[in-house]
C-alpha cells in the first residue's frame, strides 16, 4: 500500500526544500544571537542581555528543529514521495501551503 | 578681613560603563538575527491561512504552516522589541558621550582657574583691594564648581538610567510568554503598511526623507529589518539607518549564503555575492573598534550594499564619519578595475583622505567611498574576458550611466542632511572623474568637484560643465590624464587640466619619467602634496591649496608632453631598467602604431 | 580606431607596471617600517597613555597597498589603537602627547584640528586624536615601494592584534 498526496511531486519537493531552508535560517539566527558579544556593557546590562539571549536562542533553536522535522516529513524514495499511513500524509499536507490544504490523500 | 574660600578641585568625570560602539555592534547582530527570523516567518505566513478566511476554524488551526508562522512570530516580536531597545540605548550612549566631553572640558578649565587663583593668592601680599577681588573671583568659582558637580551628578544618574531602561526593556521580553504578548500588541508596527509607504516614495529622496522623519523608532526599525536591502540602499534614508539596514543585510546574507555553500547549493551569482559580502565584512571588522572620539559612536557607515550587482562586481559605499551631520562631506568615485574585491586599497585611500581632512579642522567631516556603478574592470592583459570588459573603459557609456546613479546618490545625501547644508565635494579618480563629469553636466548639487588623473570630461570648459568650483589634479607623467589632452585619443572628452578648460589645477608633482612607473603616477594622488591639497579642498580651506599651472600646449611655461611624446620618452628613460624584453618591444610597437594613427601632424614619422 | 588606441596605451602601462626590484631587500624595508611602528607603540604611545591615563581597549596592525589593485606600487603599514578618553581636557592631553613625542625624538605637528597632534619619525606618522568619549591613535607609514608581488604578499596578510603590555 502506497500513501501519497494528489499533487505533482514538484510541489512536495519544493515544500521539503522550503522547510529545510527555514530550518537553516532559524539555525543561523539562534547561533548568531547566542554568539553576540555582551562585552562593553555594564554588569547589570550584561545579565539582562544574557537572559534575553538564552531565552530566545533556545526558542529559535526549537523552531529550527521543528522546521527540520517538518522537512523530514516529506520522504522521497526513488523519485516518489510516499507516506507510511494516512495520518502522516495528513500531517505533511498541513505543511504545504494553504492553497493545497484540501488536496486528496491517495492510497494506491 | 575674612578668609577667602576657594572651592576644592572637582573630581574627574567617570567613564561610561557601557560603550556606544559595543551597543551598536550588539544591535547590529540583533538586527541580522531579526532579518533571518522575519524571512522565515514571512515565508510561513505567505503559505498559511490567508487573512479573513471564513472556513472551518479547526482546519485552519490544524494547518501546520500557519501554526509555525505564529510560533516564529513570537520570537520575531521579542526581537523587534530588543532591537528598538538596543537602538535607543546606543543613541543615549552617544549623547552621554558628547555630554561627557563637555563636562570634562568644563572641569579642566575650572580646575585650572581654581589652581591659578590659589597660586595668585599664595604668591601675593593680601591688601584690601586685592582680597575683595579674589573673594569675588572665588565666589564665581564656587558657583561654577557647584553647578559642575550638580551637572556631573545628573550625568551619572542619566547614564545609570540609560542602563536601567535598556535592562527593563530586555526583561519585558525575556520569557516566551512575554514574546507572545508582544506579538499580539496592537501597537506593534505594521510592516506591510510601512512597506507600502516606503514603496510609494522610493526614488524620490526628498519625499522619502520627509516621510522617514515622521516614523517612530519602532516603525523605522521594523521596516529596516523587514526590507534591509531596500532601505539600506534607498537614497534619502538617513545614513545611520542605511548603515543599520545594510549591516543587517550583510550579516544575514553571509549567514544564509555560507550555509548554502556548505550544502553545495551556491549558484555562481551567489558565490560572487558571498565573496563580495565577505570582503566588506573583513573591512568593517578591521574598523569595528574605530570610533569618533567626540561621541564614541562607530566611525564607519555602510551607505550602499549591493553584493550581487553589476554582473558580480558588486556595489558598495562606505563612509568615514556621518555625512548627514558633518559640515564637510566628500564622496570619492573610483575608476578603472574598481569592484568590491578592490575595496581594501580604495578604503585605505579614502581613510587617508578622511584623516587629512579631519586633521585640518575642528569642523565635522565625513568622507565617502562610492562604488555603485559599473566601473570598467578586469586586467586586459590577463584574459580575453578582461580585454572585452576593458574595451568599455574608453567609451563614455559606463560613465554616463554611472553619473546618473551618482547624481541620485548625492541627491539622497542632500535630502537626508541635517542642519545647515554640508559643504559637499565630489571627487573622481581616473574613469571615475569622467563619471563625476557626467554627473556634473547633469547638474550635480555639489560645491566643489575634484578631477584626478582624468582621461576626460564631457564639456570643453569647467563653466559649461558645472556651477561648482572645479579642481584638477593631473601629473604630467600620468598617461591616463593625457588621453583627453590635445593630441590624445580623447574618446572620453576634454582634459580638464588644460589651461583652456578653466579649472583650478593643484600641485600633485609630475610623477616618475620611466614608462614602467606610468600607472604608479596614475595611482598616487592620495598621498603627499596631492593628498594635502585634497584635504584642504574638502574642508573648504581653498587658501591652503597649492596651485599648479594649467596645461598649455604651445607655451614654454605650461608645456607638457602629449601622450605619444610621453610614451616615447618614457620608454627611452625606462629602457635601462630590467623591463621584460617582450613587453618593452610590444610597448614600442604600440607607440609606433599610436604615432602613425594620430597623423597627420607633427608626430607622423 | 581611436578608442582602440586608448585601450592599448593603458594596456601598455598596465603591462609595464610593477616590474623589477630585489624582493628580499623590499621585504626588509617593509619589515623595518613595521618594527619601527611597533616599537613606537611600546614606547611613546605607552608614555602618552600613562601621562593622560588612557585605558587601552584594543588595537591591531596591517598592511594595505599604496595604489590600485592593478598597480599596487607598494604597501603602507597601519597601526590602529583604541583607548578610552583621557583623564584630562583634550587641550591638556594634546599638550602632554606633544611633549612625549618631542622627548622621544618625533617631529611634532599640529595640523589644525585642536584635538589632534601628530609626530613624524622616519616614514611613520603617529597621530593622537583625543575626545571626551574615546581616544584614537594611529601610526601610518608612507608608501614603502615594492614590486607588485611583494605588495600583495603583505596586503594579503590578516590583521594582527596589538599586544598591549
Amino acid at each position: 500500500m502506497a500513501v501519497t498526496l494528489a499533487v505533482p511531486a514538484g510541489v512536495l519537493a519544493a515544500a521539503k526544500a522550503a522547510w529545510d531552508d527555514a530550518a537553516d535560517g532559524l539555525d543561523g539566527g539562534w547561533r548568531r544571537l547566542v554568539k553576540a558579544s555582551s562585552a562593553g556593557f555594564s554588569s547589570t546590562v550584561v545579565a539582562a542581555v544574557e537572559a534575553f539571549q538564552t531565552t530566545w536562542g533556545d526558542e529559535l533553536k526549537r523552531r529550527a528543529t521543528e522546521a527540520q522535522d517538518n522537512s523530514e516529513a516529506f520522504v522521497e524514495v526513488g523519485g516518489v514521495y510516499q507516506f507510511t499511513d494516512a495520518a502522516s500524509a495528513e500531517r505533511a499536507r498541513a505543511l504545504l501551503g494553504w492553497i493545497h490544504h484540501d488536496v486528496p490523500i491517495e492510497v494506491r | 578681613m575674612g578668609a577667602i574660600v576657594l572651592p576644592g578641585l572637582v573630581d574627574g568625570v567617570p567613564a561610561l560603563e557601557s560603550s556606544a560602539a559595543r551597543a551598536a555592534t550588539f544591535a547590529n547582530n540583533l538586527r541580522a538575527v531579526t532579518v533571518q527570523v522575519k524571512d522565515v516567518q514571512a515565508w510561513a505566513e505567505r503559505n498559511g491561512v490567508p487573512d479573513g478566511w471564513q472556513g472551518d476554524a479547526r482546519e485552519a488551526a490544524d494547518h501546520g504552516t500557519t501554526r509555525f508562522a505564529r510560533r516564529v512570530d513570537v520570537s520575531e516580536a521579542a526581537l523587534e522589541r530588543a532591537v528598538v531597545a538596543a537602538d535607543r540605548f546606543e543613541d543615549r550612549l552617544v549623547r552621554l558621550g558628547t555630554r561627557r566631553t563637555a563636562l570634562v572640558e568644563r572641569r579642566s578649565t575650572l580646575n585650572d582657574d581654581i589652581t591659578t587663583l590659589r597660586a595668585e593668592i599664595d604668591g601675593n601680599e593680601a591688601v584690601e583691594a586685592s582680597v575683595a577681588a579674589w573673594e569675588r573671583r572665588a565666589a564665581v568659582l564656587r558657583g561654577r564648581a557647584a553647578d559642575l558637580v550638580d551637572d556631573i551628578a545628573a550625568w551619572v544618574a542619566d547614564a545609570a538610567e540609560a542602563d536601567d531602561d535598556f535592562v527593563r526593556a530586555l526583561r519585558q521580553v525575556d520569557e516566551v510568554g512575554e514574546g507572545e504578548r508582544a506579538a499580539q500588541d496592537p501597537g506593534r508596527p505594521d510592516s506591510e503598511g510601512l512597506g507600502a509607504g516606503f514603496d510609494r516614495r522610493a526614488g524620490d529622496p526628498v519625499a522619502l526623507a520627509a516621510w522617514w522623519r515622521t516614523l517612530s523608532r519602532a516603525q523605522r526599525q521594523a521596516l529596516l529589518t523587514e526590507r534591509p536591502h531596500a532601505v539600506g540602499n534607498a537614497n534619502g534614508i538617513p545614513v545611520r539607518d542605511r548603515d543599520e539596514a545594510n549591516r543587517a543585510a550583510l550579516y544575514s546574507d553571509i549567514d544564509r549564503l555560507t550555509r548554502k555553500e556548505a550544502d553545495g547549493e551556491l549558484t555562481d551569482e551567489e558565490r560572487s555575492a558571498l565573496a563580495n559580502a565577505e570582503v566588506i565584512r573583513t573591512e568593517l571588522n578591521a574598523r569595528l573598534e574605530q570610533v569618533d572620539p567626540m561621541t564614541g559612536e562607530h566611525l564607519v557607515h555602510v551607505v550602499v550594499y549591493k553584493p550581487g550587482e553589476f554582473g558580480g562586481d558588486g556595489g558598495v559605499a562606505i563612509s568615514f564619519g556621518d555625512p548627514d551631520r558633518a559640515e564637510h562631506v566628500s564622496v570619492n568615485v573610483p575608476g578603472l578595475t574598481s569592484e568590491v574585491t578592490s575595496l581594501p586599497g580604495n578604503l585605505g585611500r579614502t581613510e587617508a583622505l578622511h584623516d587629512a581632512a579631519l586633521g585640518r579642522t575642528s569642523d565635522t567631516v565625513a568622507t565617502v567611498f562610492w562604488l555603485d556603478y559599473d566601473a570598467p574592470s578586469g586586467n586586459p592583459l590577463t584574459s580575453i574576458e578582461g580585454i572585452t570588459d576593458f574595451g568599455s573603459v574608453v567609451g563614455p557609456w559606463s560613465a554616463d550611466a554611472g553619473g546618473e546613479r551618482f547624481s541620485q546618490f548625492i541627491d539622497g545625501l542632500r535630502a537626508s542632511d541635517e542642519g545647515a547644508p554640508a559643504h559637499l565635494t565630489a571627487i573622481g579618480h581616473s574613469y571615475g572623474s569622467t563619471t563625476v563629469g557626467h554627473a556634473l553636466q547633469d547638474g550635480l548639487p555639489v560645491d566643489d568637484a575634484i578631477l584626478l588623473g582624468s582621461p576626460g570630461v564631457p564639456e570643453h570648459t569647467a563653466a559649461a560643465l558645472t556651477g561648482a568650483e572645479v579642481w584638477v589634479g593631473a601629473k604630467d607623467r600620468d598617461p591616463v590624464s593625457l588621453i583627453g589632452a590635445e593630441d590624445g585619443p580623447g574618446t572620453l572628452g576634454t582634459d580638464p587640466a588644460q589651461e583652456s578648460f578653466g579649472a583650478t589645477r593643484f600641485e600633485t608633482g609630475d610623477g616618475s619619467p620611466r614608462i614602467q612607473d606610468a600607472l604608479d603616477n596614475h595611482t598616487s594622488y592620495f598621498t603627499g602634496t596631492s593628498l594635502d591639497n585634497l584635504g584642504a579642498i574638502v574642508v573648504d580651506q581653498d587658501d591652503h591649496v597649492v596651485h599648479d599651472e594649467g596645461r598649455e600646449r604651445w607655451s614654454e611655461e605650461g608645456h607638457y608632453p602629449t601622450l605619444p611624446e610621453w610614451l616615447v620618452e618614457g620608454a627611452v628613460r625606462g629602457a635601462g631598467e630590467p623591463i621584460v624584453e617582450g613587453v618593452r618591444e610590444w610597448g614600442e610597437d604600440v607607440v609606433d602604431s599610436l604615432v602613425r594613427g594620430f597623423g597627420p601632424g607633427r608626430f607622423v614619422g | 580606431m581611436r578608442w582602440m588606441s586608448a585601450a592599448v596605451v593603458l594596456g601598455v602601462a598596465l603591462g609595464m607596471a610593477g616590474c623589477g626590484g630585489d624582493p628580499d631587500a623590499e621585504r626588509a624595508e617593509v619589515d623595518e617600517t613595521e618594527q619601527a611602528a611597533l616599537a613606537a607603540v611600546d614606547e611613546v604611545v605607552h608614555d602618552v597613555a600613562d601621562a593622560t591615563r588612557l585605558e587601552f581597549h584594543s588595537g591591531d596592525h596591517d598592511f594595505v597597498i599604496c595604489g590600485e589593485s592593478y598597480a599596487p606600487r607598494g604597501v603602507i603599514h597601519r597601526v590602529s589603537l583604541h583607548f578610552g578618553p583621557p583623564d584630562t581636557s583634550v587641550e591638556r592631553a594634546v599638550e602632554q602627547a606633544a611633549e612625549a613625542l618631542a622627548t622621544d625624538g618625533w617631529e611634532v605637528g599640529h595640523p589644525g584640528n585642536p584635538a589632534i597632534v601628530e609626530g613624524v619619525r622616519g616614514s611613520n606618522t603617529l597621530r593622537f586624536h583625543f575626545g571626551g568619549a574615546a581616544t584614537e591613535v594611529s601610526i601610518r607609514s608612507s608608501c614603502v615601494e615594492t614590486s607588485d608581488d611583494v605588495a600583495n604578499e603583505y596586503a594579503d596578510r590578516a590583521n594582527v592584534d596589538i599586544d598591549w603590555k
